[in-house]
C-alpha cells in the first residue's frame, strides 16, 4: 500500500507548508506573519541564509491578503529521534543564536522545539521561518523559554544524567515536564545544577500554584533593562548546552562498534586495503551524487563516499559509533549525516493521523543513487532474520542505480557469532543463494573476494 | 570591587532560592497545573532578580565612578523593575 503523503503543516496559524514535487511551498496570512516577512527580506536574513544556518527563502506572489513562500528541499529531512545527542546540542545552539541576534532588532522566536531545525551534513538548518516574530519590548521573558527546557534541555539532560534514550522524542512532542524527571533524580542531584533550576524548583512552583486558572504572568521593564535581562536568560539556557555539549566531548560511551574499524580482528591489513580499494574504485567509476550508507558504523565508508563528492546520510543503531561518525565528519567539514536508524527496524510515520513526519523509507526512497551496504548484510540476514530477497528488494528501493555489498560467508567467525547454533537454517546460505538473490533487481559490474572469505559487489540496478 | 558585587550577587540569588524553598514547603501541593507553569515562574523570577542586580550594579558603578565595561548605557536609576499579572 502506497504511504499517504503528509499533511501540510497546521499547527501554526500564520502559515502552511506543503510539498509539492520538489518544491516547498509556504502560504503565509500577510497580517499575522508582518515581522517574519519583513525579517526574511534584511540583511541578517541574508547573512544567515549565506552561512546556511538559516534555510533559503524566496517570494513567490502575493494575493489576498496570503504571501506565497518558496523554500529549497533539505536533501534529507532528519527528526530529533533519529539525531545524534551531539545533532541536538547544534540544534540547541542555533536556536539559541538564532533568538540572541534577533533581539537587537526587536524581534524573537515565538517557539523553540528541535522540530524547527533540519540538517545539511553536519550543518543544522533553522527551517521554520514563520517563527520569528515581533517582541514585546517591555518584558524580559521569552515565551518559548519554557518549550525550550521541555523539548531540549530535559530531553539531553535525561539522556545525559538518567541514560534515557534521545529516541523517545518520537513520542513526546512537547519534550519532558519536570515532574516527568523528579521522580527519577538522586536526592542531592536534585538540588545540584541544572536540576535545581530546570526541574526541581520549577515542580515546587507548580505543585503550590492555586487550583483555577491562571493568569499569565508578566514583567514590565524599561526597554533597555528588559533586553539585558532576556540576553541574560537566554544565556543560561546557553550556558546548560554548553555544559552537556561539553560532556559529550569529554564522554566515553561504551560502543559494542566504535572501535569495529580499528579493531577488526577478522580483517588483516591487506583484507582491509583491498576493501578500501574496491569502494574508493566503485566510487570513482559510478561517481554518485548521493551516497546512502547502511551500518555506517563511525563512518569510514562514509568518508570515502563523501571524499568522492557525494552528499552522504549514515544511518546506525549504535550510538557512540554514529555519534564517533557525527564528530569526524563535523571536524572535516564533510558532507555526511550520521542518523540512528535502523533499515530493519524503520522509524514510522509520526503524528497527527501518521501524517506529519514521514517514516525514514518513505524520505529514503528514491533519493539515493549509491547505497552502501559493508559488513551489515549477516545483521540482516541473521540477527535481524529477513530473508535474502527482502534485503535485495530493500535495496533496490534505496537506490536508483548503484548498490556496493560486501557479502559475508557462513565461514565467517561474525558469520558464527550471528548464527548461534541456528546452521540449518542459514548455515547452507552461500555466494550462490545471494547473487540469486540479487539478480532479480541487479546485475554484478564488479566482484571481488577477499582473502579473509568474504566478496565484494559493484552492483548496478537493472 | 567587580568581584565584590558578583558575590553579592550569588548571595542574593542564595536568598531567592531559599525564599522558594520555604514558600514551596509551606503549601499543600495540587495534582494538576498548566504545563510549564513552573518554568514560567522560574523565569518570572529570575527575571526580576536578575533586572533588580542590573540596577544595583549600575548604581554600584555609579557610587564608584566605574565606568560600565562596554560601550552601551548602562540602566540609570529612572528604570523601573516591578512584577505584575
Amino acid at each position: 500500500m502506497a504511504a499517504s503523503p503528509p499533511l501540510a503543516t497546521f499547527r501554526d496559524p500564520s502559515g502552511s507548508l506543503r510539498f509539492e514535487g520538489d518544491r516547498v511551498v509556504r502560504q503565509v496570512l500577510a497580517d499575522q506573519a508582518v515581522a517574519a516577512l519583513a525579517f526574511l527580506r534584511s540583511p541578517l536574513a541574508q547573512e544567515w541564509t549565506e552561512q546556511g544556518k538559516l534555510i533559503e527563502t524566496g517570494f513567490a506572489g502575493s494575493e489576498a491578503g496570503e504571501v506565497t513562500l518558496e523554500h529549497p528541499r533539505v536533501f534529507f529531512p532528519s527528526y530529533p529521534w533519529e539525531w545524534t545527542p551531539s545533532a541536538w546540542v547544534a540544534a540547541a545552539e542555533l536556536t539559541l543564536d538564532l533568538c540572541e541576534s534577533l533581539l537587537d532588532r526587536g524581534l524573537i522566536l515565538k517557539d523553540a522545539t528541535p522540530l524547527n531545525v533540519l540538517f545539511r551534513g553536519t550543518q543544522p538548518v533553522f527551517v521554520d521561518v514563520l517563527s520569528i516574530e515581533g517582541r514585546d519590548q517591555a518584558s524580559p521573558l521569552w515565551l518559548a523559554y519554557a518549550q525550550f527546557v521541555r523539548t531540549f534541555l530535559l530531553p539531553l539532560l535525561a539522556f545525559q544524567a538518567l541514560g534515557w534514550p534521545l529516541s523517545a522524542s518520537m513520542q513526546r512532542r512537547d519534550g519532558y515536564e519536570p515532574g516527568d524527571l523528579a521522580p527519577y533524580l538522586g536526592r542531592w542531584q536534585r538540588w545540584r545544577t541544572p536540576f535545581r533550576s530546570l526541574v526541581t524548583m520549577p515542580l515546587m512552583l507548580e505543585k503550590n500554584a492555586p487550583p483555577g486558572p491562571r493568569k499569565t504572568a508578566q514583567i514590565r521593564q524599561d526597554p533597555q533593562l528588559a533586553l539585558k535581562v532576556l540576553s541574560r536568560n537566554l544565556s543560561g539556557l546557553r550556558e546548560h548546552v554548553r555544559k552537556v555539549g561539553e560532556s559529550l566531548r569529554s564522554g566515553q560511551g561504551s560502543s559494542r562498534w566504535g572501535d569495529y574499524a580499528l579493531t577488526a580482528g577478522h580483517y588483516s591489513r591487506e583484507d582491509r586495503d583491498r576493501k578500501v580499494a574496491f569502494v574508493r574504485e566503485s566510487l570513482k567509476a559510478a561517481h554518485p551524487t548521493h551516497v546512502l550508507d547502511l551500518g555506517a558504523n563511525s563512518g569510514e565508508y562514509s568518508r570515502l563516499a563523501a571524499e568522492s563528492g557525494a552528499n552522504v546520510v549514515a544511518w546506525d543503531t549504535d550510538l557512540p559509533a554514529t555519534e564517533q561518525n557525527w564528530k569526524t565528519a563535523q571536524e572535516r567539514r564533510l558532507p555526511i549525516l550520521p542518523l540512528l536508524a535502523n533499515p530493519a527496524r524503520p522509524t514510522p510515520a509520526v503524528g497527527w493521523r501518521n501524517r506529519e513526519s514521514p517514516s525514514l523509507l518513505d524520505r529514503a526512497r528514491g533519493r539515493f543513487d549509491c547505497v552502501l551496504m559493508l559488513g551489515f548484510l549477516h545483521h540482516l540476514l541473521l540477527a535481524e532474520q529477513i530473508p535474502l530477497d527482502e534485503i535485495a528488494a530493500l535495496l533496490r528501493e534505496l537506490t536508483t542505480r548503484w548498490a556496493v555489498v560486501e557479502w559475508v560467508p557462513a565461514s565467517d567467525p561474525r558469520f558464527k557469532d550471528l548464527l548461534r547454533g541456528r546452521d540449518a537454517l542459514y548455515g547452507h546460505l552461500n555466494e550462490t543463494a545471494f547473487l540469486r538473490a540479487m539478480d532479480r533487481h541487479f546485475a554484478v559490474a564488479a566482484r571481488e573476494a577477499l582473502p579473509n572469505g568474504r566478496v565484494l559487489f559493484w552492483l548496478q540496478a537493472r | 570591587m567587580v568581584h565584590k558585587a558578583r558575590r553579592t550577587a550569588l548571595a542574593a540569588f542564595a536568598l531567592f532560592e531559599l525564599v522558594v524553598l520555604l514558600a514551596a514547603l509551606t503549601k499543600p501541593a495540587y495534582g494538576y497545573v498548566d504545563p510549564g507553569s513552573g518554568l514560567l515562574a522560574i523565569q518570572v523570577g529570575g527575571s526580576m532578580l536578575a533586572g533588580g542586580l542590573f540596577i544595583l550594579r549600575s548604581k554600584i558603578r555609579k557610587l564608584l565612578r566605574m565606568k560600565p565595561p562596554e560601550a552601551t548605557p548602562e540602566p540609570e536609576n529612572n528604570l523601573s523593575s516591578k512584577a505584575g499579572e
